[in-house]
């Protein structure tokens, strides 16, 4: 069998809750294969959030180890933690998060400036964008944009420095059912065209019915498929 | 709801108001801080001020009569009212214009006065700085000693026991040693030296009285009278009016003061206002949840009302404890700049006062954030999660903005005892705040439209233009061109650096026009502060650059002896020893007094005279003040002349009494004419003089020299100038000097004819640097205040930014950029800010220097570039060190907590 993506082992996740700690994640494992979208569901305050953040390397666990793309994550220093989430993770959140100051384009070059991605950004990221049907769209501002448009704009974002891995957060949580549909009928096609890992958490069946395998969390555990 | 409840929700949503409340708070403190501040140094310096008038006036009646001193027989008038029984005791005392050799080697000017002490001084003993415990009978006991002004002992570098030898007109220089130090006591720089009689014999004949000090048995003022009808040219001054005038001029000393105070005031409640609101937008799910829990807006009002008057408690104790801090730095400064020694006092009453204004303050500040929030549509907002607090209206806006104004007038009448002056603070400020807002809200548009360059072709083309004004502001207008050339920097950055390095410009120039309203008020609060302080220092810098130069430089008649007539053969023969004399002019000069003009006597013109003329800015009543007389004979003839009518002298006119007037005697209400007599009287005798006017001149602006302020105005032949003036005329020689050996040349001939009075322009040179140097103290520490506040509210509105945009930086963290980076984006942002404050401000300045030169002052008056470029420095760099204070905290937000679902 080929080495996972992603391989999460023992994560562990406590916080200080005024003089206790409180348990988030007790002890998570497990592993995404290339190319599998796994969906993450579980009640709110289950912890799925703090996996993802963990996994994207936004949060450290206090204990256990996460190997993405062969590189263990949960300890590297800040400053190269930082590079290798503009080249190795891309993020979609419920609430889109872009930028508004800046167009659509602009928004989706920004992880380009920081792995200082040879070529021309602008062509390469105009190329995303029309991937993900924005083509005409390019200099609009999020404020501009419908919510299906903008999320596509983060889902631009999170492709255009081509990482192995794609976590996503409730990424149709804002947008009404059809544009969750079209959303979620694009991450396939990217996944199936580009090879991609996606992981997204997310609390909708219809959304976790298109994934390959489903991880339930509870408490901040595994349950059982 | 119960008081308790109230107040415990009032304390307790405070506390988790965190960094808006402190913000809040903080600005009211910055501001109520500045005017505690200036109250009590004001206070302070006015109570030394007004402390013993009497004592500063020199009795109950002080009457001075320097233009046309009093001669010995003009004192019988006092003996007789003396014998009269209505007066006292009286003193009279001479003045002496004098020089010394400072300790920078310069030769200082100042008058000498001659006392009999006792009685003088007869007001009671004036205040010592050092000793403090002096005493002026005391301190003049033995030959030598005397008792010297703090000015003057500044301007001397001299102190308690210094030693110099003291140069005037006919006297053989006296070797003094300063015994005592007096405190000023008015805000003219006084330089003064107070010698007694007896010894000042090496100081030349002091036979004329510049000024009587007189006490009186019955009520001063009618004594007074009596005293102005004898000496119709004298000013006669009683204790009264003496402290009528000082509390006038502290009056308007503390108005000032209290003025700028209000002013960091008005700036810092915007901070306020920009915090409060910041506050309740973050609790507007709260507001939201009251409403429809059924409270009324007015509940509201008094649950925010009694947040404002908590914070603003807070304040106002914070801002005393800060102001009385401050207001020993202020004090000093004051005190330095005015050469005073004050004891700061610190009354309890200014400090509780300050409270109550900070209360004040805070409310009316926070009309506009609590009327707002209360405005909360409670269904959109529960149910959407956003939105709600659309701010529908612009009326309504209007409206309240036309409330807090009249609110802040209400305080700052108070404040200010004046209804009118509070109207023109907030007018004022109203409208400059208008202009400065629309003005940057154009700016940002400009920028945000411009750029970034969409094509390299169009982009150099503008890039070429800039170049071109670059090329036109550095010829013409030369400050403006440091404004330029930033703007062609910054297009050539976004130009031709590449775009992963101008991101940070594009994300700065976005941000700022995005959130226009609030960067335009943070723009003009901090432009406020920098333009006041630019203004002043820039204005007083060039003013003493320009004055420095143009007397450092001037190579014409910049150094004057002058000398008893005998001693004119002596000075010019000590002056062939100059190694830097390139000419020189001796002249005889007389100081007279009119008696009549055209065969009408002068009194009858007394009483119709301007005060100044308008054209020519010469005092009217100075144009008959003295004859200078050429040595017609000799070729030696008046010089930087224009003739108005008539014509000039020559030698024709050798030993005849034809005279050269002023031009302005042509004007009424005097209407000479040629051919018309004009009688004049020696001041320090009865020797008088007819005078046939053959010619009038005016002197030009641009050719007046340094010599002329020693030349009287009457132009005539030497023999007429002698007939008047007699052994008391003076021989005054001008010369002409390089300028590199000025100083040298003047102390040496200074030490050649020590009973001549040696003047020269480094002098003055020292005179303006001191002078201007402390009003540049005084206005740097008072515009110090009014920046504070500008700081403040950028340090608020970079604190609030940073909460409101924590998302847009945990995704910029998200996506791979470093704390650094996104505070760079910070700083880069505020940075802008800066630069655009400084930029108005070197065009503020430049146009208050356009008007200064043009109505004030009449001649231009340059802006140093490197000024400019100062400025932009500064306001750059202080408001991107603001911002790094303020954001970096801030900007290290770990992503996963912002990005959320909030």
């Amino acid at each position: 069998m080929t080495e996972p993506t992603l391989s999460v082992r023992d994560v562990i996740k406590e916080l200080p809750l005024g003089s206790e700690r409180i348990s988030i994640l007790g002890g998570v494992s497990f592993d995404l294969q290339a190319g599998e979208m796994v969906a993450l569901m579980g009640p709110s305050g289950s912890g799925k959030s703090t996996l993802l953040g963990i996994v994207a390397g936004l949060d450290r666990p206090t204990s256990g180890d996460v190997i993405l793309d062969g590189l263990e994550i949960s300890r590297l220093p800040e400053r190269r933690l930082a590079a290798f989430r503009a080249s190795h993770v891309g993020m979609v959140f419920q609430a889109y998060n872009l930028i508004p100051t800046l167009t659509a384009l602009e928004n989706v070059q920004l992880p380009l400036f920081v792995t200082n991605h040879n070529g021309h950004h602008a062509e390469h990221a105009q190329h995303v964008l029309e991937t993900v049907g924005l083509g005409h769209r390019l200099h609009h501002r999020p404020s501009q944009l419908s919510g299906g448009e903008q999320q596509r704009v983060a889902v631009a974002r999170a492709l255009v420095s081509a990482p192995p891995l794609l976590i996503a957060d409730e990424p149709t949580g804002n947008l009404d059912s059809e544009s969750g549909a079209a959303l979620m009928e694009l991450l396939s096609s990217l996944r199936a065209e580009l090879g991609l890992t996606i992981l997204l958490a997310t609390h909708n069946d219809a959304v976790a019915a298109r994934a390959n395998r489903v991880l339930r969390l509870r408490d901040g555990k595994l349950a059982g498929p | 709801m119960s008081l308790i409840f109230a107040l415990r929700y009032i304390v307790r949503s405070l506390w988790r108001g965190g960094t808006p409340a402190l913000l809040a708070m903080t600005c009211i403190a910055v501001g109520i801080a500045g005017i505690v501040a200036l109250q009590i140094a004001s206070a302070t310096v006015s109570n030394t001020l007004i402390s013993n008038v009497r004592a500063a006036n020199g009795g109950d009646i002080s009457l001075s009569s320097n233009a046309s001193p009093l001669s010995a027989g003009d004192l019988d008038v006092f003996r007789s009212l003396m014998r009269a029984g209505r007066i006292r005791g009286w003193t009279a005392a001479s003045t002496l214009h004098a020089t010394a050799v400072g300790e920078n080697h310069d030769l200082i000017p100042f008058e000498v006065e001659v006392v009999s002490s006792p009685p003088y001084p007869l007001g009671g003993e004036p205040a010592f700085a050092s000793p403090s415990n002096g005493r002026v009978e005391t301190a003049l006991a033995r030959p030598g000693d005397v008792v010297v002004s703090s000015f003057l002992a500044q301007e001397l570098g001299a102190q308690i026991g210094s030693r110099f030898v003291v140069n005037s007109i006919g006297g053989r220089g006296l070797m003094v040693v300063i015994r005592g130090i007096l405190n000023q006591t008015n805000f003219s720089q006084d330089d003064t030296m107070i010698v007694q009689r007896r010894y000042a014999g090496a100081l030349g004949r002091a036979t004329t009285y510049a000024n009587v000090f007189v006490n009186t048995v019955g009520p001063p003022a009618s004594l007074a009278a009596t005293l102005r009808d004898a000496f119709p040219s004298a000013t006669v001054q009683t204790v009264t009016e003496a402290l009528q005038a000082d509390k006038a001029q502290v009056h308007d000393f503390q108005q000032f003061l209290t003025l700028v105070g209000l002013l960091a005031l008005l700036i810092a409640g915007i901070g306020t206002l920009n915090a409060m609101q910041s506050m309740y937008v973050r609790r507007r799910l709260e507001i939201a949840m009251l409403k429809a829990m059924g409270y009324r807006n007015v509940a509201l009002y008094l649950l925010f009302g009694g947040e404002a008057i908590i914070l603003g408690l807070g304040a106002g104790v914070v801002g005393a404890l800060l102001g009385a801090l401050i207001s020993t730095v202020i004090t000093s400064a004051l005190a330095a700049a005015l050469a005073l020694q004050v004891t700061l006092v610190i009354d309890p009453r200014p400090l509780l006062g300050a409270v109550g204004l900070g209360v004040g303050a805070t409310l009316i500040f926070a009309v506009i954030p609590i009327v707002r929030a209360t405005s909360i549509r409670p269904l959109e907002l529960l149910r959407e999660g956003e939105g709600g607090m659309a701010w529908r209206g612009w009326t309504k806006t209007i409206g309240l903005i036309v409330l807090v104004a009249i609110l802040f007038m209400a305080l700052a009448a108070t404040e200010l005892g004046s209804t009118v002056l509070a109207v023109e603070l907030v007018a004022g400020a109203l409208a400059a705040f208008a202009v400065l807002t629309g003005l940057f809200a154009l700016v940002l548009t400009v920028l945000e439209r411009i750029g970034p360059p969409r094509s390299r072709p169009a982009g150099i083309l503008v890039l070429l233009v800039l170049l071109a004004g670059l090329a036109v502001t550095a010829q013409r207008v030369t400050p403006l061109a440091a404004v330029v050339a930033l703007a062609v920097v910054l297009w050539a950055v976004m130009l031709f650096v590449p775009v992963e390095r101008r991101l940070p410009m594009l994300v700065a120039i976005r941000s700022l026009s995005r959130r226009q309203a609030r960067t335009s008020v943070i723009l003009v609060a901090f432009l406020a502060g920098v333009l006041a302080m630019a203004i002043s220092l820039t204005v007083a810098i060039s003013l003493r650059n320009q004055i420095n130069t143009a007397l450092a430089t001037a190579a014409t008649n910049n150094l004057v002896a002058i000398a008893n007539s005998s001693s004119a053969r002596q000075i010019v023969r000590a002056s062939h020893s100059l190694t830097g004399v390139r000419s020189r002019q001796a002249v005889l000069v007389a100081q007279t007094v009119p008696v009549s003009l055209d065969g009408r006597p002068f009194d009858v013109f007394a009483g119709r005279l301007p005060s100044n003329d308008g054209d020519a800015s010469i005092d009217t009543r100075r144009t008959l003040g003295g004859v200078t007389g050429y040595d017609l004979a000799q070729g030696s003839r008046p010089t930087n002349l224009t003739l108005a009518a008539g014509r000039t002298l020559g030698s024709g006119d050798s030993g005849h009494d034809n005279i050269l007037v002023n031009a302005v005697l042509m004007r009424p209400p005097f209407s000479l004419s040629l051919g018309d007599r004009i009688v004049l009287r020696a001041t320090d005798s009865d020797r008088s003089g007819s005078g046939h006017i053959v010619g009038f001149y005016v002197v030009r602006r641009a050719t007046r020299t340094f010599g002329s302020f020693f030349t009287p105005p009457v132009l005539a032949d030497r023999s007429f100038a002698r007939r008047i003036g007699g052994s008391g005329a003076q021989s005054i020689v001008v010369f002409s000097v390089d300028p590199t050996h000025l100083s040298t040349d003047a102390a040496t001939l200074q030490r050649a004819v020590p009973g001549a009075l040696v003047v020269d322009t480094a002098a003055l040179v020292a005179i303006v640097n001191q002078v201007l140097g402390e009003l540049l103290d005084v206005l740097a520490v008072i515009t110090a205040l009014v920046l504070g506040a500008g700081t403040a509210v950028v340090g608020n509105g970079v604190g609030l930014a940073m909460l409101e945009r924590r998302r847009e930086i945990a995704l910029f963290k998200s996506v791979g950029f470093r704390n650094r980076s996104v505070l760079g984006f910070v700083l880069l942002e505020n940075a802008l800010i800066g630069t655009l404050a400084g930029a108005l401000s070197v065009l503020g300045v430049a146009i208050a220097l356009a008007l200064i030169s043009h109505f004030a002052l009449r001649r231009a008056v340059g802006f140093d570039p490197a000024v400019a470029v100062m400025v932009l420095v500064f306001a750059t760099g202080l408001a991107a060190a603001i911002a790094y204070v303020a954001a970096r905290g801030p900007v290290g937000v770990r992503p996963i907590e912002a990005l959320r679902n909030e």
